[in-house]
């Protein structure tokens, strides 16, 4: 039997049959097969709409934190993920402080087991071609193109905690990822017609350079960056702030999430920032001044963990009441004390909404000249239920405010769009979070 | 014809003739041509299924006597299946195959690459899809060497993605103006 017999020529197959094929390839068989010649990665990138790659495409994230990955996740049913789990290769130097460097590896017990089996077979074995499969691809190492399958879930606080398969391949690479990871990302951007979705960032984990070069990389030079993320506790340590500043200042995505804890007089001017936020989420805010919260250019805002007092809200409410404006259109503010509700719009007369008036707004201008309508609701999520109490203010104007609070603290303070006929609120994690450690 | 325990005897009635492109003639049920889009539209347009029309020979001149025989055998175990249905949003490695289509394509791969030429081009959905599905499923886990092995790929990559070890180029499968793999390494040592 020739070669030809043996092979099956898929490249040689008329162009429907072989798309066909291509389509039922995984997203981890897609790449190696583009790495195999020139002339496949092009096939390839003719079939980067099928369902499996661009269409059915959630998310395209780098996450360099504790771990250092890569990750595509599907929105197709049955819902998977495709994680790159980059690993830093130990050195020979590390294994020989460890006594570790004369303990053959599974890899070379394998290749022995191999060249024994060849002997008995009266066959050579082919070392350039092992060598070739083990060795690094510029600092990249790929022991296996077998993704490991587990069945996975976001947890608790994900908006979709249902399980998924996650299919993890492992590569081993050398002192700096950061290079090897911005060089995959690429090939698959290239590859798949897709652009990196979210960074999410622990800028502790890295030093002031590779900081700024995981910025410069996964940031500034990519168009659509939807969601960048930034993780790191370091409440006592000042001596992080500037790094801090310098990579808040070279964010430019529009929905940014700030979940690190910074020394207390770290400070932030984010009049710096070019952009207007869509989302602004701050896990931390003790270093928030109230200045930069009623300044804050963002349309959605929400701060957690705030050193803001029920007085400070009260301000926001009654500047709103009397024709101020903010940039934002929704605030969530956690105080740092019990907010009352009613004293925000205390000494006023106000109507009792029943709970299926609560989303009209008719119904609130009907009332007019009551100003205040208080609601009582509850927020079903899949977290939980939560109630939220409050008022919708009508101004002068004819604009509707829904003030409200949650889980004792959690102050909310929807502008309700001119455009909508209907009352809408919004909920966040944090208030949830408040009621499960209660 | 050829295949095995046909459930009904095909007459004049109810089956047309089609001929191989190597002069066979195979005699073949009007319900089996169901499963084949090409034979099905080829029976509707000519009115073949009426019993008044007189049914010539149909050519099939793409398709050995082998293929036919082998199609045939698929057809008449699909006989009472209910209508595939694509679905294409499975990856090749969640695919399960039924025994008797484990051993009915445990053939060569030649033989598999003549055989879903010969469903694509008489349009059998579930046979297609069952080849190309167990085709994708063979490339699971595997590197790009053993792809390129798999596949009879010639790489035309000036340097081997793993190694930077330079590898015979096939000047007849690359394309002119492509752009270098991005992934391609620096230049081997010396």
């Amino acid at each position: 039997m020739t070669t030809e017999n043996l092979c099956f020529q898929l490249l040689k197959l008329p162009v429907v049959p072989r798309n066909h094929v291509l389509k039922l390839f995984t997203p981890v068989e897609l790449i190696s097969l583009s790495l195999t010649s020139r002339h496949t990665k092009s096939i390839c990138k003719t079939i980067r709409g099928v369902y499996q790659c661009k269409k059915g495409m959630e998310t395209f994230d780098v996450r360099l934190n504790s771990n250092r990955d890569i990750r595509m996740s599907f929105k197709y049913f049955p819902k998977c993920e495709w994680v790159f789990h980059f690993e830093k290769e130990p050195n020979r130097k590390s294994l020989i402080e460890l006594g570790l460097d004369r303990i053959p590896s599974f890899e070379t017990l394998k290749q022995w087991l191999n060249r024994i089996w060849y002997m008995f077979r009266g066959k050579h074995v082919n070392d350039q071609k092992t060598d070739r499969m083990g060795k690094s691809l510029e600092g990249l190492k790929f022991l296996s193109w077998i993704p490991v399958e587990k069945t996975a879930s976001y947890g608790r606080g994900a908006i979709d905690s249902s399980p998924f398969k996650r299919h993890t391949m492992t590569i081993y690479s050398s002192d700096n990822v950061i290079l090897p990871i911005h060089k995959l990302v690429l090939y698959i951007s290239d590859l798949f017609n897709i652009e990196l979705t979210s960074l999410g960032l622990n800028y502790t984990k890295f030093n002031a350079d590779e900081n700024r070069m995981i910025m410069s990389l996964f940031v500034l030079s990519q168009k659509n960056l939807k969601l960048f993320q930034l993780t790191g506790i370091t409440p006592t340590d000042p001596s992080k702030n500037d790094i801090l500043i310098q990579i808040l200042k070279n964010q430019n995505t529009v929905n940014t999430r700030l979940l690190f804890n910074p020394s207390p007089k770290f400070f932030f001017d984010f009049n710096i920032c070019c952009q207007s936020f869509k989302v602004m989420d701050i896990d931390y805010s003790h270093w928030i001044s109230f200045k930069q919260i009623l300044e804050m250019k963002t349309e959605l805002l929400y701060l957690s963990r705030t050193t803001l007092l029920e007085n400070d809200f009260k301000v926001i409410v009654q500047k709103w009441r009397n024709g101020w404006t903010p940039h934002w259109k929704i605030a969530m503010i956690e105080l740092n004390e019990v907010l009352n509700i009613d004293s925000c719009a205390e000494g006023e007369d106000f109507f009792q909404l029943e709970n299926q008036h609560f989303v009209h707004k008719d119904v609130i201008r009907r009332n007019w000249p009551i100003e205040l309508n208080k609601f009582e609701q509850p927020l079903i999520t899949t977290w939980g239920t939560i109630i939220r109490t409050g008022y919708h203010i009508l101004r002068a104007d004819g604009m509707i405010a829904s003030i409200g609070v949650e889980s004792d603290r959690v102050g909310w303070i929807h502008i309700q769009s001119p455009k909508h006929t209907r009352i809408s609120l919004s909920n966040h994690l944090r208030s949830y979070e408040i009621l499960w450690n209660m | 014809m050829s295949c095995e325990e046909p459930t009904t005897s095909p007459t004049p009635e109810n089956n047309i003739t089609v001929v191989s492109s190597d002069g066979k003639e195979f005699l073949l049920d009007l319900k089996l041509t169901e499963q084949s889009e090409t034979l099905a539209r080829l029976i509707s347009n000519f009115e073949y299924d009426r019993t008044d029309v007189k049914k010539d020979p149909v050519p099939l001149g793409n398709i050995t006597s082998a293929q036919m025989q082998k199609i045939i055998e698929w057809l008449q175990h699909h006989r009472y299946y209910p209508k595939w249905e694509q679905n294409d949003i499975h990856y090749s490695t969640s695919f399960t195959f039924e025994t008797w289509v484990e051993e009915y394509l445990n053939i060569p791969n030649n033989e598999m690459f003549e055989l879903l030429n010969a469903a694509n081009y008489l349009n059998i959905p579930r046979l297609f899809s069952t080849i190309c599905r167990i085709m994708a499923s063979r490339i699971t886990g595997k590197s790009a060497e053993q792809i390129r092995t798999v596949l009879n790929i010639k790489t035309d990559v000036k340097n081997d993605v793993y190694t930077g070890i330079p590898i015979q180029e096939d000047s007849s499968s690359s394309e002119d103006g492509m752009s270098e793999i991005s992934l391609s390494p620096s230049p081997p040592p010396i």
